[in-house]
């Protein structure tokens, strides 16, 4: 028996979605997924933290990623506001005093 | 393993940094620092005596034979190593005096010796703020704050150099942290500007703020009796953290410190792993920067020198004509703007005997090339005058005197 369910839903006419609306689309169809199944070893992981005194929270956001030759910068947060602001300081942190003596 | 393969991406990166022109090349000193130093390069050409014009030798104390002496009678009396860290035991009774003779110099609260002041600043942010925290810093600090930001979970921000309006938009808008703390340098090293640290306390106070301060270019020096930026500010007191070195003014030989608030000295000594978790400055130097406190402490003549310094040099380098990036410190920076010029006119500068050194970008910013000059207590008014003279020759070669950036860029390029 197929247990795959599908969900559809038809876009209006003439509506074309933004490639970021689709990631987010897709980001929030695979945490449903995550909720009821995928890989199991984080409940191991997280057990072993909350056995350690550890509390824990699990949270969906937004990454964001700077990349320029050999720099990175990454920066998480639960808005993208934040997680750009967050990702600017971080840039901007070395742009002006990268090799200040 | 180092295979064959990895072995070759790294020599592709180093060819790659020596391409771009970024390649540091050490020079090989073969004297006591100083004024006069003896120099060979580049490596296997005969060795030169020149007037040394890039060193953090402030205060002229590198090899003071009183500093010198009183090491050596450390040596003899206290060992060369601890073999431990701290909290173990590495900490003798000339740790504990040097920490309460740089508490009463600098006039704060309490003071922790670190290896040096890249660690104290590597590990005071950690120590002191968590991730409910904000550190607002100028965009023109110490690379060691920049690292010591990121090993905290603080929120790193940063404001526009010196500027208080900018500054202030940052607290207002960080009003919902639990502490703010602004940083800043005392003076920047590449510019020698000094910091506006009255204004920014008074904007720390009326927002609830610390602040830090980097004071390695100026302790020892800036400020009537030379304590820092903060007694040249008229703050003194009222700055909750300073961290600063041992490796330039006083001695220059190595360490750094945090000095400041009692309860904050005392969170890094529990929790600045730097300091847990490395031995701190061996006993030799130790008991040279006891004897570099007493000569600073009992007459301010050397760093009164060194301000003379600065003025005259400051004086003939702008009548000769150069370009100068204005302020007040020892550090005098000749704009030179374009990356091949400042290095084409250090190399010529030190074929006339002065020892200076070109910086370009990503030292500085790109367009901003220069030399940094820096002055000495050890300098005497005929290294300053033959210092002029060489400048005042290579200028004319390269037709820049009197010349301003516009002008320069439009021959040379940025």
């Amino acid at each position: 028996m197929d247990t795959t369910r599908v969900i559809e839903v038809p876009l209006p006419e003439g509506m074309a979605p933004a490639p970021e609306e689709l990631e987010s689309l897709g980001t929030l169809l695979r945490a449903v997924v995550e909720l009821h199944g995928g890989g199991r070893a984080w409940e191991k992981v997280a057990r072993r933290l909350e056995e350690e005194g550890w509390t824990l929270h699990t949270r969906v956001g937004w990454i964001v990623e700077a990349r320029r030759g050999r720099d990175f910068e990454q920066a998480a947060a639960l808005s993208r506001d934040e997680a750009f602001h967050e990702l600017q300081s971080l840039v901007q942190l070395d742009a002006d005093s990268r090799g200040v003596l | 393993m180092f295979s064959a393969g990895v072995r070759e991406r790294y020599q592709q990166d180093l060819r790659g940094i020596e391409e771009a022109g970024l390649l540091k090349r050490e020079r090989l000193i073969e004297s006591p620092q100083g004024a006069d130093i003896c120099v060979e390069f580049p490596p296997g050409a005969p060795v030169k005596r020149v007037i040394n014009l890039c060193s953090n030798n402030y205060l002229g104390l590198s090899s003071h034979p009183e500093v010198v002496a009183a090491a050596r009678e450390g040596l003899d009396a206290r060992g060369y190593g601890m073999s431990s860290v701290r909290f173990i035991c590495g900490t003798q009774d000339i740790h504990h005096r040097l920490e309460e003779r740089l508490t009463t110099f600098l006039g704060t609260e309490d003071t922790l010796l670190f290896p040096s002041c890249m660690d104290a600043n590597a590990g005071v942010f950690e120590a002191l703020l968590g991730e409910a925290d904000v550190m607002i810093a100028d965009r023109l600090v110490h690379a060691s704050i920049v690292d010591g930001m990121r090993l905290c979970r603080a929120q790193p921000d940063t404001f526009k150099h010196s500027d208080m309006g900018h500054l202030e938009e940052k607290l207002q808008e960080h009003q919902d942290k639990r502490a703010r703390v602004v940083i800043t340098d005392g003076v920047f090293s590449m510019d020698g500007d000094v910091a506006k640290l009255d204004e920014m306390v008074a904007l720390a106070e009326r927002y609830d703020a610390m602040v830090f301060v980097d004071d390695s270019h100026a302790t020892g020096f800036i400020g009537r009796t030379g304590r820092g930026t903060h007694e040249h500010r008229g703050v003194v007191g009222r700055i909750d953290v300073i961290t600063t070195t041992l490796g330039k003014a006083l001695g220059g030989a190595s360490g750094g410190c945090v000095s400041g608030r009692r309860e904050l000295v005392e969170m890094c000594r529990q929790r600045a792993r730097p300091y847990l978790f490395s031995n701190t400055v061996p006993p030799v130097i130790v008991a040279g920067a006891l004897k570099v406190l007493d000569l600073i402490g009992s007459t301010t003549e050397r760093r009164d020198k060194l301000e003379e310094n600065t003025r005259y040099w400051r004086r003939g380098l702008t009548e000769l004509g150069f370009d100068l990036k204005e302020g007040e410190s020892p550090i005098v920076p000749v704009m030179l703007y374009n990356a091949k010029l400042a290095q084409d006119v250090a190399r010529d500068l030190y074929a006339e005997g002065i020892y200076v050194v070109g910086f370009f970008f990503p030292v500085v910013a790109k367009g901003l090339a220069r030399i940094r000059t820096q002055l000495s207590a050890a300098h005497e008014r005929h290294h300053l005058d033959a210092g002029l003279e060489a400048f005042a020759r290579v200028g004319a070669k390269y037709g820049i005197l009197g010349k301003g950036r516009k002008e320069i860029v439009e021959t040379y390029g940025a």
